[in-house]
């Protein structure tokens, strides 16, 4: 079975999705993520999704997930690469992946992330409050 | 599983839809000599693809589940088209100077037959077969699915239901999440739960679903119920399986609301619509686009639900997912 390598970048980790991406490998994905967060203490995670299908509607899921169990280990997850299609799927199945931000590519994504880890800690934290897509 | 398809480009695979169909039919309990006019018809299609088209098409050979008990086999190609099929089906009229007697022979052998053909489309034909022991009561509508897994999966992660009510018809059409066995088990999870509850309203119906599915992968569905008594199709619909009513050449597309069974239902709310002989309910996952319209294929409304099927199936669905295509529509009056 392929594992998705997960790379770290500072205190930042990367992953790609490629295209036909097994639901088992999905869902360790979810374990390896969690994991690799509570060990290296990484503060977010950047994930390409430019390679997905339309019709992984169960990774989107899947996707929901790993941004929820990352918020809670305290990492801020970026979507970079989503397409005009899958976000139409994924909305009609109500997968809007609520607290999760987007980028339109990786070097945004990075600086997204960077400013939203190094936002001061306030009750204002706009992070919290929905979806924040960087131009 | 048997994969339900059969691809036919070359000779030796009319072998293959001979011995599906055999196989098929003894499996349902036709006995021998119904078989064997099965296995005829099956092969009588196959050698039309090779015979007739220059790149051959497919049959695909199934069981008819409830409201019917049987079989069938729908040979779909996209050639050139026929350039008159009342007069290919009168026995003696040939274009490629054979005996001719290809077409009324199969439309005598079995006991529904159609066909549809319109150039530069293809040709579908069909091919019914009941079983008169097992099928007691005539179907209220005709009815009619296509159901196919992913190219590189065995099992469809799809899955639809027809059933008739004291309080109307109910069909329906899940798709679960990704594809594979448990994408199988959330949708027939659906379609267990519409046997065990309906009849109900269609809102409570896909409540009891949302909630009876929370511990698979979930599901999108829609669900309608055609009430014949007051005219009305009544539909709810989670997430993203397209339901359609055609009407006198009019699309309508049936709103469904944004969500999984199973997994996010905010929202479930109820739409009607008026139904009369002349419509036409289709639904579809995702595994076939929207993108069709009646009107690119004249004549088709009259047809048997299973053309209807077939023609959509045919142009418009993708095989990097499961592919579901459902028509219900009152009997015709021919």
């Amino acid at each position: 079975m392929d594992k998705i390598p997960i790379l770290k970048m500072g205190k930042f980790l990367l992953i790609t999705l490629q295209v036909d991406l097994h639901d088992k490998v999905a869902l360790a994905l979810q374990d390896d993520v969690s994991n690799m967060i509570a060990q290296s203490g990484a503060k977010g995670v950047l994930i390409d999704i430019s390679g997905l299908e339309l019709d992984d509607s169960f990774i989107g899921r899947v996707l929901g997930t790993i941004s929820s169990i990352s918020r809670l280990l305290d990492a801020n997850t970026v979507l970079v690469g989503m397409r005009p299609a899958v976000a139409i799927t994924m909305l009609e199945l109500g997968l809007s992946l609520q607290g999760m931000h987007t980028a339109l590519n990786v070097e945004d994504g990075m600086e997204l992330l960077n400013k939203i880890t190094n936002a001061p800690r306030n009750g204002a934290n706009h992070s919290r409050n929905g979806n924040h897509t960087k131009r | 599983m048997t994969k339900l398809l059969v691809p036919v480009t070359e000779p030796s695979q009319v072998g293959d839809a001979r011995r599906r169909a055999s196989a098929l039919a003894l499996n349902l309990g036709f006995d021998e000599t119904r078989t064997g006019q099965i296995a005829i018809v099956a092969s009588e299609l196959a050698t039309n693809l090779l015979k007739h088209t220059r790149a051959g098409g497919m049959l695909i050979v199934q069981p008819l589940r409830t409201p019917h008990s049987g079989m069938e086999i729908l040979s779909l190609n996209h050639g050139a088209g026929m350039s008159s099929v009342a007069q290919a089906l009168v026995d003696g009229y040939s274009t490629k100077g054979t005996l001719g007697t290809g077409l009324g022979a199969m439309r005598r052998l079995s006991d529904q037959f159609d066909i549809f053909s319109q150039h530069d489309f293809g040709t579908i034909v069909v091919a019914r077969f009941i079983n008169e022991k097992e099928q007691l009561t005539k179907p209220l509508l005709n009815f009619s699915a296509i159901s196919m897994p992913q190219r590189s999966e065995i099992v469809c992660g799809d899955s639809w239901c027809y059933m008739e009510t004291g309080a109307g018809i109910f069909v329906m059409v899940a798709d679960g999440l990704g594809h594979g066995p448990q994408a199988a088990e959330a949708s027939e999870k659906a379609t267990e739960i519409l046997k065990a509850n309906a009849p109900g309203s269609v809102c409570d119906l896909l409540r009891a679903m949302h909630k009876g599915l929370k511990h698979t992968r979930g599901a999108a569905v829609s669900l309608a119920q055609i009430d014949l008594h007051n005219k009305r199709l009544n539909f709810a619909g989670l997430g993203n399986v397209s339901a359609n009513l055609i009407t006198a050449h009019r699309k309508e597309h049936l709103t469904t609301t944004n969500g999984t069974a199973g997994f996010e239902a905010r929202t479930i709310r109820e739409y009607s619509s008026i139904w009369t002989n002349d419509s036409i309910l289709i639904l579809h996952s995702d595994g076939c686009s929207n993108r069709w319209s009646i009107d690119n294929y004249p004549g088709i409304e009259s047809r048997s639900a299973s053309v209807i099927c077939a023609a959509i199936y045919k142009d418009f669905s993708k095989n990097h997912d499961d592919a579901t295509v459902v028509v219900v529509k009152s009997h015709s009056r021919i």
